[in-house]
């Protein structure tokens, strides 16, 4: 009797204690954007949110309703949303957050994700980028009958898994940025038409972009970035009217840093690949090691330039630091190594190797 | 509970009917020491020894198992527990005043699991719970457990191993992120720092000194030893594999800057049917949360019982409404931390210095009275 009457007490102090979150009675955002205000004279400070919710019908169509608010802080935005939605906002089911270019070279992006580090609600995974255009726009655009910020997060999902995007999410940027050897950086998005695309990767230092990488130098820097394996291919010209295409199918880096108290580091960089399409007559054993040789060139070349560029902007989103850090005793200082970076012998060294041919010979 | 006086100096009787077996040492060891300083220890010893502090770690947990050996060295001779051992060592009066202090202190750790477990509920799920209400609640739930007597509390404490045991599992989630090379070079830092991210772990190490309390409750005690350590090993391991994870998945600066980094890793956690599964942990954290609140509050209800000779269930109740009011008079994050510091400091102390003090007092003691 005492036991069902503490039962009792309990289930009904237990009950309706907090604010209830009913799915059909709130406002799932799954993207939101961030942009700098449109008119001058307003204050600089400001910062303009762009949010959209998507409504599933119970015919099958999604609706996407677009917040658009201006304010200092980006929580304050979201009170803002709430007052022009019938339904309260929340943000647990964030997908992927941009920021426009403008907020990327100019403010930086760090004030913007200080919210969504410490919003326990909004987890790890969630994908950030940057917007090269006005980000109203590409929020706004209507990609289909699909959720605008389920949409985004396939399009980086599946291009970081099997493609030449390097994964970066929400938990990995801030990995490298409060690390002591790596800076981060993000893809860029915009639209094309009814579709959106990734154009690049912006790189960034202290939360700032300061270069980018276009869409052509993914493959190389994802070489020199991470060990993969994609279903992307990627095309070497052996001679004007003739070139290959070859499909990668795993791809290693290994860092040497066996003389780097001599300030010098070697990058092997390692390929297996399948030709996928080649336009010359026979594929001989000769015409195989052209094309191997002709991609590894090509590919350092590449390589190269990129780390040179990286190094003159003092910028490491390779992680070089952390990889030197890790074989380095004693206190490691990022500014010190900042500055033997620059000045760092770092050589690349690619090596392909094409192990098949497809079905035909 | 039978309300006859025992004779002073020897240690306490405890009918057999009230006894548990000695593999429950094992999860009574085990449950109270992993409660809320799991969700988040791995900063405090970080910031000390840095990429080296799952050696920390590892090293409070194996010079714990020194302090192990030690309790049962001195409990197996007294044949009782710290109160009886207090009386005998120090007189009825010194000794009833220490005994006073671990019974405070148990009772402050119970306050420091409800409040801290409140806090994360209230910054993790629920911004507007009620911790009057919620803790309320919760210490229903644990009188209901202690009206059972100890062989419910080390039932209760079984279950809190097992029941949330899968939980090891979702560190598997933050592997896939880790950085490995973070973790070297190994020993890369001095011995004090290492020291003090020793000492920055030992909140959550900290309860097995209930042993004091409830060794008499124990069948045939000499041979609940090795299940002590056992459960104690156990406890060890967990935290040096979570605290190599965290080093690999977070950077040095970005754990430094997250309060619950167990709690945070979960955030990365992807399972087809739950979007956020820190809401999952954390509710299934109660069941870690009640044998901890038992036994802290059974062995502070039971140190009074013993040293004022009244029935331990007439103490339980207000014991339960001393800790309600005041863990809920704890109100800001600074505060909570501040009592989460103190009482693992105490608890340091406790266990690194006061028992080996122990030991030596009763071993001279023994000599003297030998020698007479």
């Amino acid at each position: 009797m005492r036991r069902s009457f503490y039962l009792f007490l309990c289930i009904l102090l237990l009950t309706g204690c907090v604010q209830q979150s009913i799915l059909d009675d709130i406002q799932m955002i799954t993207i939101i954007g961030y942009d700098l205000p449109d008119s001058e004279e307003e204050d600089d400070d400001l910062i303009k949110g762009i949010a959209v919710a998507p409504q599933y019908h119970a015919d099958g169509k999604i609706e996407n309703t677009v917040f658009v608010e201006t304010a200092k802080l980006s929580k304050e935005i979201r009170s803002q949303y709430n007052a022009e939605s019938p339904k309260p906002i929340v943000s647990g089911k964030l997908e992927i957050a941009l920021f426009s270019r403008d907020i990327a070279e100019t403010e930086g992006v760090m004030s913007l994700i200080d919210t969504l580090q410490r919003d326990p609600s909004i987890g790890s995974r969630v994908f950030l980028g940057i917007s090269n255009g006005d980000t109203e726009e590409l929020l706004r655009t209507n990609y289909g009958n699909v959720d605008t910020g389920t949409y985004f997060q396939d399009i980086l999902k599946h291009n970081s898994k099997h493609g030449m995007l390097p994964e970066m999410n929400l938990h990995s940027f801030l990995y490298s940025h409060f690390s002591e050897g790596s800076d981060p950086f993000l893809p860029i998005l915009d639209s094309d038409g009814d579709k959106g695309k990734i154009i690049g990767i912006g790189l960034l230092d202290d939360g700032k972009m300061v270069s980018e990488l276009d869409a052509e130098s993914l493959f190389t820097f994802k070489i020199l970035h991470e060990k993969f394996s994609s279903n992307d291919s990627f095309s070497v010209k052996i001679d004007p009217d003739n070139y290959a295409a070859i499909y990668n199918i795993a791809s290693k880096r290994k860092i040497n840093y066996k003389s780097r108290e001599e300030n010098k580091i070697k990058i092997t960089g390692n390929i297996l690949g399948v030709i996928k399409e080649y336009s010359g007559h026979a594929l001989t054993p000769e015409a195989l090691k052209e094309i191997e040789l002709t991609m590894e060139k090509d590919i350092e070349k590449r390589g190269a330039k990129m780390i040179q560029s990286f190094q003159e902007l003092g910028i490491d989103p390779l992680s070089l630091g952390n990889a030197v850090r890790s074989k380095t005793r004693g206190e490691f200082d990022s500014e010190k190594w900042i500055e033997k970076y620059k000045q760092m012998d770092i050589s690349f060294d690619m090596k392909v190797k094409i192990t098949e041919s497809g079905i035909i010979e | 509970m039978s309300e006859r006086r025992w004779p002073t100096l020897s240690g306490p009787v405890v009918k057999d009917q009230y006894k548990v077996s000695p593999f429950l040492v094992f999860y009574l060891v085990h449950s109270v020491q992993v409660g809320v300083g799991v969700m988040g220890f791995q900063r405090i010893s970080a910031r000390a020894a840095g990429n080296d502090a799952w050696i920390s770690v590892f090293v409070a947990g194996l010079s714990l198992h020194i302090i192990i050996f030690l309790i049962y060295k001195i409990l197996n001779k007294e044949k009782g527990d710290i109160i009886s051992l207090h009386k005998n060592l120090f007189g009825k009066w010194l000794g009833g005043l220490l005994s006073c202090i671990v019974i405070c202190y148990f009772i402050a750790m119970s306050i420091t699991v409800l409040r801290t477990y409140i806090e994360v509920i209230q910054v993790w799920i629920f911004p507007d719970l009620n911790k009057w209400l919620f803790g309320g609640v919760f210490l229903l739930l644990t009188y209901y457990c202690l009206s059972g007597g100890f062989r419910v509390v080390a039932g209760i404490s079984f279950f809190g191993v097992v029941l949330p045991f899968y939980l090891v599992l979702t560190m598997l989630f933050p592997i896939f992120y880790g950085h490995f090379q973070d973790l070297l070079p190994v020993f890369n830092h001095s011995f004090k720092e290492i020291y003090e991210g020793a000492k920055g772990s030992s909140l959550s190490f900290l309860g097995f000194t209930t042993l004091f309390l409830y060794y008499p409750f124990i069948k045939e005690p000499e041979k609940s030893h090795s299940w002590a350590q056992g459960g104690h090993l156990l406890t060890t391991i967990m935290y040096t594999v979570i605290m190599i994870v965290t080093i690999a998945y977070f950077s040095t600066a970005q754990l430094e800057k997250t309060i619950w980094a167990t709690l945070t890793t979960w955030k990365i956690a992807e399972m087809p049917f739950v979007q956020r599964f820190e809401y999952i942990g954390i509710a299934s954290w109660a069941l870690v949360i009640l044998p901890n609140l038992c036994i802290t509050v059974w062995a502070g209800g039971r140190g009074i019982r013993r040293l004022l000779n009244v029935s331990q269930r007439s103490v339980t109740l207000p014991l339960l409404f001393l800790i309600l009011i005041v863990s809920s008079l704890f109100a800001k994050r600074e505060n909570i931390d501040l009592l989460n510091e103190y009482t693992s400091k105490v608890g340091f102390y406790f266990v690194y210095i006061y028992v080996p003090l122990l030991f030596v007092l009763q071993y001279v003691k023994s000599k003297v009275v030998k020698a007479k």
